[in-house]
Order: structure tokens, then C-alpha cells, then sequence
């Protein structure tokens, strides 16, 4: 069998022992390319990914034609040929963010545990009585775990960061929406459609680049919690919904990590730090959780703005004190804060002896099925193919005439925003006080945002021996990308 | 280490910016490894073909990179590349930073409303994942 020449580009020589050209034996072009990292190991992740694969960023040339157009990494490359690696160069300037990271000069402030760049970035912490050098280093070696990076993480995760927390780990899976900005002050417009972490990450190391942030691009599960969170010293609760909180407080029990927990609704919030060895956790509090769709979620009942930015900062707070061993943390006591009358109010908490979680005879020794603790089946969020009905034929039914009842069991406000010309509005709420109103002998298509909670309608009604029910499939949402763009969307 | 560019080179690069205005212009920076020092001895212009908004953005042609790797492997080889900024300061951007590659000098160009001003030369810490400034000698 004959060689190839592959050549390197200067920009990798120094991982390849200065060679610019290398002899390996033919072949295809995935198995030259594997002969040369095996041979040169340091070459390995400037030419792949953490996933084995080729990477974006590298341009492969057998000869004088691009892989892309030939076939891949399959492409057979003939004895006598060659194989160019070539990096694929490409920049710019300014998207409103921010700048890229350059490396600041690290000097060594003496025998401080600290560079001199970061005495002057914390001075105002070194010189304060309770944090001092020896608090400010406790940071620097502390670890926190923030879950979810929404309206409550943002605000937790931006002070953690400027105060110095060594290591910080983000768990989310979501991107950035237009609707995120009113509070989520971790973003910016130009960050609408990015992953919320790789925006977060650029962010929090802009604002503090001494700090290492995590990220864990996951739903947080019974099956991967125990892992995330066992890394980090505190974790931070900025969850939205009742299976993950109850799933982060069982895992910190289990694994004796204090949780401190933050919640918001409208104009209302919460907190309080749970940390089983010294007090309640959050199933003292709530042994069980609400029925399903009893409480509204935010992205249901709406949400005032700033009230994450002061349940996060009080999150964080209390944070920094559980790291610095300072002061007097929220331990067995649930601050609840109204932003409409401003006022602060505090309820004593107790340790629940019977506390399944943390009680002296604890029955929750491992992580459960959180969706089903909390009433939440897979098949809630749908009703059957049979029950749903598509935005288009909705619209194709409406334009025949056909005697349809459209019902929007979303809120008044929400109606203000867009609607379906002729639907009526009955707020979930209150369906059960309207049904009278409703006949079994009309065909009823109900529809709400974005489709669970005409699904609870649609469940109750069918109860009732209401038979002629659709729900209309993606809700409000999908009736306006898919068939009248004009109106708005939220 | 620090970068050397001869003022001919950097006129090149100042009128390059000035036509492409108020898009990126993008070219290589092709010299001698002295010591320390990295001479460049010859810029070449390239082919901004990123597909869109080329006012924050550039792409070189691959094919240009792949003719330059090639024709300089010797003793003059390929020693980094320029870009400009239109209407932005001569800093590297995130965006510079994610696609950046190990070795090579990346020099940018500030262009403020179509004049060129400040040059600046930047390298790749590998190892942070991050930018440091070279030191620039006009000669």
C-alpha cells in the first residue's frame, strides 16, 4: 500500500513536533486522519470534538477539492495524493455583545490567595469586617449549583459571579425568547435564540472572568440529579414547576446540601433556605404538591418584572452568607414578600418529624417519578389525536362557515394581546361556573397559549359528557404562525 | 512576542478596509519567524464570503487559505490574518474568539465611518481560551 502526504497548516504545527508534512499510509480519508492523531496526540482536539467527530471549524482537502463536496470523511484518498487540513477562518466584529475575553496579566498579590487584579476587583469585600480575606477566599473556593437560569437565576447567578464564587454550575436546556427579556436581565436582544447557557456562560465570564462556569445543558431528572448536584457545595433553587422542586429538595436532603429555595407568582415571592442537617426542608413546608393546574405557572398568570430581581438577590444573599458562616440564614423561617403593598412578611418554620424527606423515619431514601408524585402524566399535556384539531382546519372550517364555537380559556389579558376573530372568552377559572352556557350539541374547539390548558378544559368537559370537543393543537401560538402572522404574539 | 509590519503593508490593509467599507475586508499576513518576533514581509488580500451581514462578519474563502498554506511553508510562511471592525474598535469580539485559531497573529482593524484608525495584533491563549494583545512595531 502506497503513502499520502498530509500536510498541516502552521496553525497546528506546534501539536504535530513542528512537521508541516507527514507520510501516512492510503486509505480513506476518516482512517489518514485517525493515523495522524494517533501518531500526533496532542492534535486530537484541535481536529475533533468532545463527541468523536470531525470538527466545524476544520476544512479537509484531498488534493485540491473539499471533502464536503466529495464523499466526507469517506472520501478515498489514492496513494501518490494528498491532504490538506485546513482551518476554516472566520470573525467579525460586534453584535452588541461584548468583547471577547482577553487575558488579564495574573499576577500573584504576595502571599495572598489572590491575584492582584482580583484585591482590586473585591477590595470592597476585603475590607468589610464579615467577609474580609478569609470570607472572600471561601468564595473563591466555593461551588454553587443554580437551577434553571430564568427570571430567579439570573439575578443569582450575575451576584455569585461578581462576588467571586469559585465554580459556578448552570443547569438549563432552554433558549432565549423575546418574552424572557422583561426580567431574565442574564440576556440581551441579541441573545434571543441561543441556548440560555452558552448565553449565560459568555455573560457571567464577562462580568467575572476568574469565575469557572458549569454548564449542564439537561432537564434536571431523577436519574441525572444526584450526579449534577453532588458537585457543588449550595444549591440554588430557581425552578418553575413542582416536579423539579421537589426533586432538587429531595436530592439535597439526600445528599445533605442546603437548598436555598426562591419562588415567585404576579406581584408575589418567596424564600427561605432548606438544608435538612439544621432545619425544614421544602416537603416540611409542602408535604404535597398542589393538584396540577391549580397553580399557574408564570408563563400562565403573568409575572411583574423586577419581583426576580429581589427574590434572586435575596438568593443569593443568603447564599454568600451560607458560604462565609455569617449572620442569620433563612433556616426555619419562609420570608414572603409582596412587591404591591411592599411589604415583607415571616413565617416560622418547623422540622416535620414525620417529614417523609427528612423526618426521623425518612420513607424517601431515593429520587422518585416527580411528574407522577406531582399528578403530572405524560398524557397530560395531550388529548389524543382524535380530541385535537390542526390551526389549518380550524381556519378551513371558519372560512366554510360551519357553526363552530371557538372557547379561549386563556386570561383577559391575554386576549387583549390576539385571539381567534369570533372565540369567546371563558378563563379556565371560571369554565366551571359557565358550562351551562355551553351545549353538548355544538362542536366546541377550545384553545388557550399554547395548548395544556385547553387540555384540562377539554378533559373536564368530556367529563361532563360534553362529546363534540376539539383542542386546538399548539394553541393561540400556532394559529398565529401558521395562519395569521398579523397578530402579535407573546 | 510581537508582530512587525512594515508601513507599506499596513497602507495595504488601510486602503483593503476603505473599499470594503462599511463591510469587513479580510487577508493574510504572510512573513519570517525572527526569533520572538514575527515579520510579516507580505499581506494578501481575500475574499470576504460569509453569506450575510458582512458589516459584522467575514469568512475567508477556504480555497484562499488552502492556496496560501500551501504556497508559504518554508522559511516565508503563513503567519497570521487581518480584518477590520467598520464602525467598531479595534478589540477582538466574542465572535473573533470562538472561531479563533491557535498561532496565528490576528490583527484588526478599527474603521470609524469609513476612515481607518487603530491597528491592533492579537494571539490565542490556547490554554484560557482567550486573547492576549502583541506588542505592534510599525517599521
Amino acid at each position: 500500500m502506497g503513502t499520502v502526504k498530509v500536510y498541516i497548516p502552521t496553525a497546528l504545527r506546534q501539536y504535530a513536533d513542528g512537521h508541516d508534512v507527514v507520510e501516512l499510509p492510503a486509505g480513506r480519508v476518516e482512517e489518514v486522519l485517525q493515523a495522524l492523531v494517533q501518531r500526533f496526540g496532542a492534535l486530537r482536539r484541535h481536529l475533533y470534538g468532545e463527541d468523536g467527530r470531525l470538527r466545524n471549524f476544520v476544512n479537509v482537502y484531498v488534493n485540491d477539492e473539499d471533502i464536503r463536496y466529495l464523499k466526507k470523511e469517506e472520501t478515498e484518498v489514492p496513494a501518490g495524493a494528498s491532504v490538506s487540513v485546513v482551518p476554516s477562518i472566520a470573525g467579525g466584529s460586534f453584535l452588541q455583545q461584548q468583547a471577547a475575553r482577553i487575558a488579564p496579566p495574573r499576577r500573584q498579590a504576595g502571599d495572598l490567595p489572590f491575584t492582584m487584579e482580583e484585591i482590586k476587583r473585591y477590595s470592597r469585600h476585603l475590607i468589610l469586617p464579615e467577609a474580609g480575606i478569609e470570607g472572600q477566599r471561601k468564595l473563591k473556593e466555593a461551588s454553587v449549583l443554580v437551577v434553571g437560569t430564568g427570571g430567579l437565576g439570573a439575578p443569582v447567578s450575575l451576584y455569585l459571579a461578581a462576588a467571586g464564587v469559585g465554580r459556578l454550575g448552570l443547569v438549563d436546556f432552554d433558549v432565549v425568547e423575546h418574552s424572557n427579556l422583561q426580567r431574565q436581565v442574564l440576556f440581551a436582544e441579541s441573545d434571543v435564540g441561543r441556548p440560555k447557557l452558552q448565553a449565560a456562560k459568555e455573560r457571567l465570564e464577562g462580568v467575572n472572568p476568574n469565575v469557572r462556569v458549569e454548564t449542564h445543558a439537561t432537564r434536571l431528572t431523577s436519574e441525572n440529579a444526584m450526579d449534577v448536584l453532588r458537585q457543588y457545595d449550595v444549591v440554588i433553587d430557581g425552578t418553575d414547576n413542582f416536579p423539579t422542586r421537589y426533586l432538587v429538595n429531595d436530592a439535597c436532603v439526600l445528599l445533605g446540601k442546603p437548598n436555598v429555595y426562591g419562588s415567585i407568582f404576579r406581584w408575589e415571592g418567596q424564600a427561605s433556605v432548606f438544608w435538612a442537617e439544621k432545619g425544614p426542608c421544602y416537603r416540611c413546608l409542602y408535604a404535597e404538591p398542589p393538584p396540577p393546574g391549580l397553580v399557574p405557572s408564570c408563563a400562565e398568570g403573568g409575572v411583574f418584572g423586577v419581583l426576580p430581581g429581589i427574590v434572586g438577590s435575596i438568593q443569593a444573599t443568603e447564599a454568600i452568607k451560607v458560604i462565609l458562616g455569617k449572620g442569620e440564614p433563612l433556616i426555619g423561617r419562609l420570608l414572603l414578600f409582596d412587591a404591591m403593598t411592599m411589604k415583607f412578611r415571616e413565617l416560622k418554620l418547623r422540622k416535620n418529624p414525620d417529614c417523609p424527606a427528612c423526618g426521623t423515619n425518612p420513607t424517601v431514601k431515593e429520587l422518585i417519578d416527580y411528574d407522577a408524585f406531582c399528578g403530572i402524566s405524560p398524557h397530560d399535556q395531550e388529548v389524543g389525536m382524535e380530541w385535537s384539531i390542526a390551526p389549518e382546519e380550524l381556519k378551513a372550517k371558519l372560512d366554510r362557515g360551519e357553526p363552530v364555537v371557538v372557547i379561549d380559556v386563556r386570561e383577559p389579558m391575554e386576549y387583549q394581546i390576539n385571539r381567534i376573530p369570533g372565540a369567546r372568552l371563558i378563563p379556565l377559572g371560571q369554565l366551571p361556573y359557565k358550562v351551562n352556557e355551553l351545549s353538548t350539541a355544538d362542536e366546541i374547539v377550545l384553545h388557550c397559549k399554547s395548548g395544556p390548558r385547553s387540555a384540562t378544559a377539554l378533559r373536564f368537559l368530556r367529563e361532563l359528557g360534553f362529546q363534540k370537543l376539539k383542542n386546538l393543537d399548539g394553541g393561540i401560538d400556532a394559529w398565529v404562525e401558521r395562519v395569521d402572522p398579523s397578530q402579535p404574539m407573546y | 512576542m510581537d508582530l512587525v509590519l512594515p508601513r507599506s503593508i499596513l497602507e495595504d490593509i488601510r486602503a483593503h478596509a476603505r473599499e470594503t467599507y462599511p463591510e469587513e475586508c479580510c487577508g493574510f499576513l504572510i512573513g519570517r519567524e525572527d526569533g520572538t518576533r514575527r515579520v510579516v514581509t507580505q499581506g494578501r488580500r481575500a475574499r470576504n464570503v460569509h453569506p450575510e451581514m458582512r458589516e459584522v462578519r467575514y469568512t475567508i474563502d477556504p480555497r484562499d487559505v488552502l492556496h496560501v498554506d500551501r504556497e508559504f511553508r518554508a522559511d516565508i510562511r503563513h503567519l497570521g490574518f487581518y480584518h477590520s471592525h467598520p464602525d467598531h474598535p479595534a478589540q477582538p469580539s466574542a465572535f473573533d474568539l470562538e472561531r479563533a485559531w491557535p498561532y496565528y497573529v490576528y490583527a484588526i482593524l478599527a474603521i470609524p465611518r469609513g476612515e481607518p484608525s487603530e491597528l491592533t495584533g492579537w494571539l490565542l491563549d490556547a490554554e484560557q481560551r482567550a486573547f492576549k494583545e502583541v506588542a505592534l512595531t510599525i517599521v
